[in-house]
């Protein structure tokens, strides 16, 4: 086991025209493009969202390989669903043994799908740094009344992306102190393995409900009540740039529609 | 249970799920896109402790969060939102209405079959649709997709029933602890 590696997170600092985009603009137009992906009818209409989801990625300024390196952590899922195309579906010209030109038609569809989609979902997460991505999420989330549950969930969501490099170390910690008593993680059954596990697990769990209860104390003493502050420290303002943007993805997964209806 | 201790609890237990989480190995080769990761632990904990609403933000968050950080294939992230959610909110809806040992395991039988019906019925749904795939591929899944689900929740369940009465403890503790010092 490592902690550590994933600390950072898939956010990639640089200046560009995608990173500042209003994160609420961005939470959106991604969710628009992820949905028009998956409405696409055939394999020629994936020239639409392909077009603006590349010159996303190119105004990015990221560089593509930044990006391939996410598609490749997926590549067994990827195989898998092209595999289970080729061999599900037949029809058409016969090309080699079991593979047939409709095969590979509708593998080429899959494929095209998921990797459209993994690209858009990553062109959020890498142009947005974590804290503005929750207060994206939050206020997507007021748009739909629940002002004080969102502030919550938005609250709730930086709280945990401030303890995870804290409690990943602690978890390393504990595993080394424990390594060092004697303890041996990686011989035995799995039943035993499990119940070895335990001596992690259980000062884990106690030093994160110590890091709580003190949190609480340290919230309280702020005068934290719950209630969605009237200023913020960090103000989203909307710019016609956001308006551009979410016009972009509007007429993308109208054109999709368009294009699959009628 | 003030609001705030309430939020302070869920936002590190997220935390700690979204390290879990990161923890993910397939048990079967055949079925690589079903991994096994023990991040709904801590949700299960909270939902015991202070009711299945908080268990179920716990796995909102967390899967967020794990998309945040690792990114990636949306729709897989969602479905296991979904079954997580599900899976946390059943087991903590029934230990909160009779808190006791024999509740809280009958509570974590009863979730796991529920959620791997659930869970089986969201797959024929979202197999066909989101891989593009004959029903007949769902079909042939549907033994590991059962025993994926048992297998998971399953090991979730056992490694809370033994961790939770050793863990539960010191909330009490610290509200007598806090209370002695208060006079």
């Amino acid at each position: 086991m490592k902690f550590g590696s994933f600390l950072v997170g898939r956010y990639v600092h640089v200046e560009s025209p995608i990173h500042s985009l209003d994160p609420r603009a961005k939470f959106l137009g991604t969710l628009l493009v992820i949905i028009s992906v998956l409405l696409v009818p055939n394999l020629f209409f994936y020239i639409l969202p392909a077009i603006l989801i590349l010159s996303l990625i190119r105004m990015s300024r990221i560089g593509f390989p930044v990006y391939l390196t996410g598609i490749r952590s997926f590549w067994f899922f990827l195989v898998f669903a092209a595999v289970v195309q080729l061999v599900s579906v037949r029809g058409g010209v016969r090309i080699f043994s079991f593979i047939t030109s409709e095969g590979l038609l509708s593998c080429t569809f899959v494929v095209l799908r998921l990797v459209l989609i993994i690209l858009a979902a990553e062109i959020f997460s890498m142009t947005t740094p974590p804290l503005l991505s929750a207060r994206g999420v939050e206020s997507v989330l007021s748009l739909f009344g629940m002002r004080k549950l969102s502030y919550e969930i938005g609250m709730i969501m930086t709280i945990a992306m401030r303890f995870v490099p804290i409690l990943a170390m602690e978890a390393d910690r504990i595993l080394k102190a424990q390594i060092a008593r004697g303890a041996d993680f990686e011989k035995g059954k799995l039943m035993d393995r499990l119940k070895r596990l335990l001596v992690v697990v259980i000062p884990l769990l106690v030093s994160a409900m110590r890091k709580a209860e003190e949190l609480t104390v340290a919230m309280e003493a702020r005068l934290y009540t719950g209630e969605p502050p009237k200023i913020r420290y960090r103000q989203l303002a909307w710019s016609t740039k956001d308006t551009i943007f979410l016009a972009f993805s509007v007429i993308l997964l109208c054109s999709i529609l368009v294009a699959r209806y009628l | 249970m003030t609001r705030t201790k309430k939020v302070a609890f869920i936002g590190i237990f997220s935390a700690l799920a979204t390290i879990l989480m990161f923890l993910e190995f397939p048990i079967f080769p055949q079925a690589s896109f079903l991994k096994y990761d023990p991040s709904e632990i801590p949700a299960l904990i909270l939902s015991f402790l202070f009711g299945p609403g908080t268990g179920m933000l716990v796995v909102l968050v967390k899967d967020i969060l794990f998309f945040l950080l690792k990114s990636g294939d949306p729709v897989g992230i969602a479905v296991n939102a979904a079954v997580g959610m599900m899976f946390v909110g059943i087991a903590g809806l029934v230990y909160s209405q009779k808190r006791t040992k024999v509740s809280a395991v009958k509570g974590m039988i009863l979730a796991t079959l529920f959620t791997t019906a659930f869970a089986l019925g969201l797959n024929a749904f979202i197999v066909p649709l989101y891989f593009k795939a004959p029903f007949e591929l769902f079909l042939n899944l549907f033994a590991f997709i059962v025993a994926f689900n048992l297998i998971k929740f399953g090991v979730d369940s056992f490694v809370t029933f033994l961790v939770y009465k050793r863990v539960s403890f010191l909330l009490k503790l610290e509200v007598v602890e806090r209370r002695q010092r208060n006079g």
